[in-house]
């Protein structure tokens, strides 16, 4: 199958004139967990389009290692290939949660060099679609008035961004994160079967994936965890903050590369990072891949990281973790 | 675990099975019950079910231990030796795939678990070759999936 | 729903080039699934960035994406079968009885019924996918956390036919496989458990890297000890096809088995490796009287085989229903779809019948070509067994490490392989059968994390086990398989007893 590839990369390249100079002779990305999550769809999203606009000139290799949601990425990383400029990582706003807890062992956030973001999905809330329950508001008020039965789900344990999300409803009525009756699902299918069969009465997910499921009158998104509306057909959903709510979740996708790469290859990379997302290609492969424009490249993504992991840090504490 | 299972006095072996489980279940019960967590959303928490398996290995140990069941022989001697030497030459091919990359330290493993089982040299070289050369091409060529060539080499 | 669309599918899906995408995908997916570690997700994530490159048309992708989905189920049996490592989740329980079926020289039909119960667990998965799709779904969607607690209730209550003449060690297996699941991130309250700071053990122990430990080092060892001795006996190969009477004789494991496993493939929360569990101790419950189990009983062989098939078209079901994957290789195929802008889900079958149909007509399609490359193959498969020890063992290693290194491109998990094989070959020495442990790991994290989830949403009522009407369905479920066996013995006992007083008479 490799003929194959470079076969392709080579047909690829042939089309579109090679610029880059010092770019790395064997760009590799890493994503740390299985193929199909959303690390690797990250690395595949700059794969793909750093070699259809030739900002690379070899195929971009993707490879995958599982452990810890990105944890053993992370200390692979640290610890035996921290001056490879060859090699970015992926990495999601759920990394700074994790690191923000501790999660990725003895390393924080400044361990790495943060490359940047080159994309985003965001948060909702939704209900069935038979249920009672219209908007923010009036799940507030459904929560508040029966505290003590209101089952609630999301796709992780208790910590996780969708149990987060949740912990800010819940404060928002009165209930105390650690009282919710809050059942950590495996992934957002669970999440939607249990919503579906009125096993859970809200549940928190990322608009992407729970986007087509209102659009089929299954279930009904209530609010969307960003400061502005989003764009194209889901501009009909409300955000939070519209109604009254000032709830943000934004859940970006973006590389780090190693602490010790060097300060000319990290500005190769922050380079043809902030020229790729301004390319048509790009932008049309990112929203096949259900994301939203959010770019912050270099020292931008760096404060957001850090702003991140000290928000987090500070919603577990209020939360109660 | 399994160095007091190998060294225990024939006559006493039978229940020395049943003697590690014990122990075992004893620590892992010390183990969950030192399980760090803030707070969990359900009643029973992280540390409940691994205590009741604890609780439920060391009574099902005891029992073991009381009734221990036929004779059993452990690996002794010349056969002991050499399982000890093929875990060695396995540990030691994993931890050098980074630095002498996968097609050397698959030969040399080759090569030395065929001498184990009863080959000729010439056998066991054919064997490190062929076994190298044939998962290299079902993986990198025809999975696509790397494989580490060694720093050594400069892979 | 008219089956109109299914005629669309069968005449996108017969096109030769879609027949030749099939051909390729059965093929590559055989392979991937002989490979332990390596599985199903790895071929789609190599091909599918590929045919999305060239442009090759959705229905295309999406036929050759189900041929490698099936392939590597039919795949999987044969290292189980052959050389007792397990190609992949799902053929665990095919070596339980398809290895001594091996060593007694039996391989060629066991290759042969294997497949054979392959192609009718998927085929009747195929067909209850096609008429049953939307009235499973609602099924799938009322199985909430007590509902899977329940059923795994109901999965301990066959493993009793586990145990055999040494009941106390049986218990202990089973007992230790529930502990090694509960290492790892607990998924409900975030808790570490047992991972001593090691990042790589944050995930727990991987079921591949358990299954690959203990089967295939452990087998390693056990072939060094034989060698040591001298009393290797080398295997025999015949080249039979399995007789009608013995085809005849797997039969209603067949279809029980394809009948559990479909229905456990179509719930999200439980995949093949937990269907072809549930499957083998179902009959073994019903079956084993004579505890020939274990130790080479075709039934014991086709059953699993069916049910991971079964499953595997089970796994479509939410996903075409609901839009929902229902195990981890249909999510990926979910994000093949995606990206050629299309949403599974029941309106699938009304914007797109050729997809919709073209999917379900290649997988019938496909289980024929695989049943049909097969078949032949297994006179080649055989000759792997005739390779010399000193040639096949160090492969076996050699595949084991690369299965478990390229997965997650980390020495450690070698290590840890490599520690849980000599646990088990000192297990296997004391007397201690694998498949407690195995089944235990198995259903010990689905059983934990479901009952807590009911208590987390019920507020600690044990009530919501009792609650709903699948619930009480699978009590009872429970409760007969639990007593199943004592009753069948009581008839067989009763029907001798009146047959000897004929006889007098």
């Amino acid at each position: 199958m490799r003929f194959l590839s470079s076969l392709a990369a080579l047909a690829v390249t042939a089309l579109v004139a090679t610029g880059a100079v010092a770019a790395p002779d064997k760009p590799e990305c890493l994503a740390g967990a299985k193929p199909g999550g959303g690390f690797d769809l990250t690395c595949r999203l700059a794969a793909e389009t750093l070699l259809s606009t030739g900002a690379i000139s070899k195929p971009m290799a993707v490879n995958y290692m599982e452990g810890g949601v990105g944890a053993t990425a992370y200390n692979h990383v640290i610890g035996s290939r921290n001056n490879d400029a060859n090699l970015i990582v992926a990495a999601s706003s759920g990394s700074a949660l994790l690191i923000s807890q501790g999660k990725f062992g003895k390393y924080d956030e400044n361990a790495v060099r943060w490359l940047g973001a080159i994309g985003a999905d965001y948060g909702v809330l939704a209900v069935a679609a038979d249920s009672p329950i219209q908007d923010l508001k009036g799940l507030i008020d459904a929560y508040k008035a029966n505290p003590a039965d209101f089952p609630v789900g999301g796709g992780g344990a208790v910590g996780s961004q969708d149990w987060m999300k949740l912990a800010l409803i819940a404060q928002q009525a009165g209930v105390a994160p650690k009282e919710m009756r809050y059942a950590a699902l495996e992934g957002g299918g669970a999440v939607l079967t249990a919503l579906q069969g009125g096993h859970v009465k809200i549940a928190s997910g990322d608009a992407s994936e729970m986007w087509q499921h209102h659009l089929a009158g299954k279930i009904r998104i209530l609010a969307v965890l960003a400061d502005e509306r989003l764009p194209g057909d889901m501009s009909e959903l409300p955000t939070a903050k519209e109604q009254g709510f000032d709830i943000s979740w934004p859940i970006w996708r973006g590389f780090y590369v190693g602490p010790n790469v060097s300060d000319a290859d990290y500005n190769w990379w922050v380079d043809a990072f902030k020229k790729l997302v301004d390319t048509p290609e790009f932008q049309a492969a990112r929203q096949d891949r259900g994301l939203f424009p959010y770019n912050k490249i270099g020292a931008d993504y760096d404060a957001q990281v850090k702003a991140d992991v000290a928000r987090f840090k500070q919603l577990a504490k209020e939360a109660g973790l | 675990m399994s160095k007091s299972a190998i060294e225990g006095p024939v006559p006493f072996g039978q229940r020395v099975p049943g003697i590690v489980l014990f122990v075992f279940a004893i620590i892992f019960g010390i183990g969950s019950w030192n399980i760090e967590y803030s707070f969990s959303s359900d009643p029973l928490g992280p540390t409940a079910f691994p205590l009741l398996l604890a609780g439920i290995l060391a009574v099902l140990s005891l029992w073991q231990i009381a009734v221990p069941g036929p004779q059993v022989s452990w690996p002794q001697g010349r056969l002991l030796l050499k399982i000890v030497v093929l875990l060695a030459l396995c540990f030691l091919t994993a931890s050098t795939y980074p630095v002498l990359g996968f097609p050397v330290s698959t030969f040399i493993l080759c090569v030395g678990v065929a001498l184990m089982f009863e080959a000729s040299l010439r056998n066991a070289v054919i064997s490190g070759v062929g076994n190298a050369a044939f998962w290299y091409f079902i993986f990198t060529i025809l999975l696509d999936i790397p494989l580490p060539l060694g720093s050594v080499f400069g892979g | 729903m008219s089956l109109d669309y299914l005629w669309t599918g069968f005449e996108t899906a017969l096109i030769w080039y879609n027949l030749l995408f099939g051909l390729a995908g059965c093929f590559l997916g055989t392979i991937v699934g002989a490979l332990p570690a390596i599985g199903p997700i790895n071929g789609i994530a190599l091909l599918l960035p590929l045919l999305y490159t060239f442009g090759v048309p959705a229905e295309s992708t999406l036929i050759m994406l189900a041929g490698i989905y099936y392939g590597a189920e039919y795949g999987g049996r044969i290292s189980s079968i052959l050389i007792n490592v397990p190609g992949d989740a799902g053929a665990v329980m095919t070596a339980l009885d398809g290895n001594p079926l091996a060593r007694q020289g039996k391989a060629a039909e066991a290759l042969a019924i294997s497949g054979l119960s392959s192609f009718t667990g998927g085929i009747l998965a195929v067909i209850g996918l096609a008429i049953f799709a939307p009235l499973l779904g609602k099924i799938a969607i009322g199985f909430g956390p007590a509902e899977y607690f329940v059923l795994m209730v109901f999965a301990f209550a066959t493993l009793g036919s586990m145990v055999g003449d040494q009941p106390v060690k049986t218990l202990i297996g089973c007992a230790i496989g529930l502990m090694g699941a509960t290492m790892g991130i607990d998924p409900t309250s975030g808790a570490y458990r047992f991972t001593f700071d090691v990042p790589e053990l944050n995930d727990g122990i991987e079921f591949i890297v358990l299954v690959i430990g203990l089967f295939s080092v452990s087998e390693v060892l056990t072939m060094l000890e034989h060698t040591h001795h001298g009393t290797l006996q080398p295997i025999k190969v015949n080249k039979g096809f399995p007789s009608w009477s013995l085809i005849k004789f797997c039969i209603p494991s067949t279809l029980r088995a394809s009948v559990i496993g479909f229905i456990v493939g179509v719930l999200p929360g439980t995949g093949a490796s937990v269907s072809s569990a549930i499957a083998y101790t179902t009959e073994k419950r019903l079956l084993d009287s004579k505890g020939t189990f274990g130790k080479g009983d075709f039934r014991g062989l086709a059953a699993p085989e069916a049910a991971n098939n079964a499953a595997a078209g089970g796994a479509f079901v939410p996903m075409l229903t609901l839009g929902v994957p229902g195990s981890g290789t249909t999510a990926v195929m979910l994000g093949a779809l995606m990206l050629y802008n299309i949403q599974p889900g029941p309106q699938l079958f009304v914007e797109h019948p050729e997809l919709g149909g073209g999917l379900i007509a290649s997988m019938f399609i496909g289980n024929i070509l695989l049943l049909l490359m097969n078949l032949p193959m297994v006179q080649l498969f055989v000759r792997i067994l005739q390779i010399p020890n000193w040639l096949l063992i160090p492969g076996i290693l050699v595949l084991s490490f690369l299965g478990i290194y390229s997965t997650y491109q980390d020495v450690f998990s070698i290590y840890l392989m490599l520690g849980i094989g000599v646990l088990g070959y000192l297990a296997r020495k004391a007397g201690f059968d694998l498949a407690p442990i195995i089944l235990g790991f198995v259903l010990g994290k689905v059983a934990e994390t479901n009952l807590r989830n009911a208590l987390a949403l019920s507020g600690g009522e044990l009530g919501i086990l009792f609650s709903s009407t699948i619930c009480i369905i699978l009590w009872v479920m429970a409760a007969a398989i639990a007593v199943m066996p004592f009753y069948i013995k009581r008839r067989q006992r009763k029907q001798a007893e009146a047959e000897a007083r004929a006889g007098t008479a």
